[in-house]
């Protein structure tokens, strides 16, 4: 239903190849848990709007490992069934599964088969790599360590369920997954003589304003001015995005007054400046 | 006008010694000026002019922030000593808050100057809130200057008719400053909600202890937390009354 922007940063550990934004806009009502950002560059979008998540998920065998975003070595780490991909302090980034995140791997008795030509080691079952995918297109190869040394590399890629726009405001179209569009920010409408007409945030008994183009209660009509000034005023439809609304000029029967026709269309969406009252709220971190 | 020699004749062209005259009263001016002139042409006084800064007219009895003086001493120090202060009027919004308003006496049109009250008694429409309301303040983002009611700040509704809705009001602007004590922080209570959501909580502007006493419900956002780790419902924060930015969403 509406946005507020919560200008205080979200805080999370560090995320490889993301830089978290300093405000973000967070959904309330019928919006909750969108979270909408600028999220620097065109690797992600200019413009993000996820869903409950602040950062990108990992796919590694088709499974996907979604963001956790406690810190484990300064850094999140991503969890999927009973695999995880975290940060180790001896091997940097890994992937294995049956051990608890920040647990470190360990890979020892390095030996080379003679028969095979291969060289081996013992230890955990795991995976290590240089840094998760750095933007949706990329892969990464996972090379086998401790038990694992010497098989097949693994790859993973990088899942991001949202919507992107190259506009803070507006249509946000769907990616990765996600279905649908999402907007972000008021339709703004501009008249013939280059008015604008901005819808509000809030509805007032029922129904938004748009600048000077308010309902009224009174005649049940959308109007502009005041039904029955002597300078007479306009009379329509509201404002709809995408669309145009003519006004036509009213006067009363016994006035002189002239006037022309007011025709509104739809220019695009805005963030306005409006504002309403909210807490923030102060509490140690709590993990 | 010339000069003439010591002992040569000196004829005075009637336009030459109304040049003196001319002189001669403006140094008497200045130095009126200098002695305080400045505080009987208007300085110090509850109605001051007040200059439109706005694209739009704004009616009588609407308000307006005062967001600068129209000629500052850095520009021309005399003048600012010396000649009402024109006072540069604004719409309220977020950034304005807590800035000083005047309630315009007269229309005044867009860029214009008009008189405007910033200390004294005025009637003004205001749209009262809760009857218990004790004060006024122009209402954030209103074109029309709209005034509402509050439980703080520097305007007091001497009287008003009663009950809530927009109704005309007597004010003491200037000096009356008060009200409930500060609010902007408040003991808050989850009643629900998530850190990826939100919080629904109780405030209790008058501390933890006042269970029963005033309960607001609100919006409450939780800056520092990590994202995966929700508050239950019980805990108490501490709370900070912010104004937002606020935009449309998916409602269409």
């Amino acid at each position: 239903m509406s946005f507020m922007y919560v200008p205080a940063l979200l805080r999370i550990p560090e995320v490889p190849g993301f830089t978290p934004p300093e405000g973000i806009w967070r959904g309330v009502g019928r919006d909750a848990r969108l979270f909408a950002f600028r999220a620097g560059d065109s690797r992600w979008g200019y413009y993000v709007m996820t869903e409950g998540s602040f950062a990108f998920s990992l796919v590694i065998d088709g499974r996907e490992l979604t963001p956790q975003y406690s810190t484990i070595n300064g850094y999140i780490w991503w969890s999927g069934g009973s695999g995880y991909v975290y940060n180790s302090i001896e091997y940097g980034w890994v992937y294995m599964q049956g051990k608890f995140p920040g647990y470190e791997p360990i890979e020892e008795n390095y030996s080379y088969d003679d028969d095979t030509g291969e060289y081996k080691a013992e230890g955990d079952a795991f995976y290590s790599f240089t840094s998760p995918p750095y933007n949706p297109d990329s892969e990464v190869e996972l090379v086998g360590r401790g038990s694992n040394y010497g098989k097949e590399p693994k790859s993973m890629t990088a899942k991001w369920k949202r919507w992107t726009s190259n506009n803070e405001c507006g249509v946000y179209e769907a990616q990765d997954g996600a279905s649908g569009e999402k907007i972000l920010g008021l339709p703004r409408f501009r008249s013939g003589g280059y008015e604008y007409f901005t819808r509000s945030y809030a509805k007032v008994k029922g129904h938004y304003t748009y600048g000077r183009i308010k309902y009224s209660d009174t005649y049940g009509k959308w109007v502009i001015g005041e039904v029955g000034s002597g300078a007479g005023w306009h009379e329509g439809d509201e404002p709809k995005v995408g669309g145009s609304v003519t006004f036509k000029f009213c006067r009363n029967e016994d006035s002189e007054a002239e006037g022309s026709d007011i025709t509104v269309t739809y220019v695009n969406h805005v963030r306005g400046d409006e504002t309403t009252k909210a807490y923030l709220g102060e509490v140690a971190i709590w993990r | 006008m010339e000069k003439v020699r010591q002992g040569e004749q000196v004829v005075i062209k009637a336009s030459t010694w109304n040049g003196f005259v001319d002189a001669a009263n403006f140094v008497k001016e200045a130095r009126q000026n200098s002695l305080g002139a400045g505080i009987r042409s208007g300085v110090g006084g509850g109605i001051v002019p007040l200059k439109n800064m706005e694209d739009r007219d704004y009616p009588r009895f609407s308000a307006l922030v005062i967001t600068g003086v129209a000629v500052s001493p850095s520009a021309n120090e005399d003048e600012f000593v010396s000649c009402p202060t024109v006072f540069e009027g604004q719409r309220m919004i977020a950034e304005r808050e807590d800035m000083p308003y005047a309630v315009l006496l007269e229309p005044i049109a867009a860029h214009e100057i008009g008189r405007a009250m910033l200390l004294g008694l005025t009637p003004a429409k205001v749209l009262v809130q809760s009857a218990d309301d004790q004060y006024a303040v122009p209402k954030a983002n209103s074109d029309d200057g709209a005034l509402e009611s509050s439980e703080t700040g520097v305007a007091r509704i001497l009287w008003k008719a009663g009950g809530s809705g927009l109704q005309w009001c007597v004010l003491q602007l200037g000096g009356a400053g008060g009200g409930k004590a500060d609010e902007r922080v408040a003991m808050c209570k989850v009643v629900s909600g998530t850190a990826q959501s939100g919080y629904t909580v109780q405030v209790y502007p008058n501390g933890r202890g006042d269970e029963g006493g005033v309960e607001l419900s609100a919006v409450l956002f939780v800056p520092d937390i990590a994202l995966d780790s929700d508050l239950p419902s019980g805990t108490w924060i501490i709370g900070h009354k912010a104004l937002l930015h606020a935009t449309g969403g998916n409602d269409e």
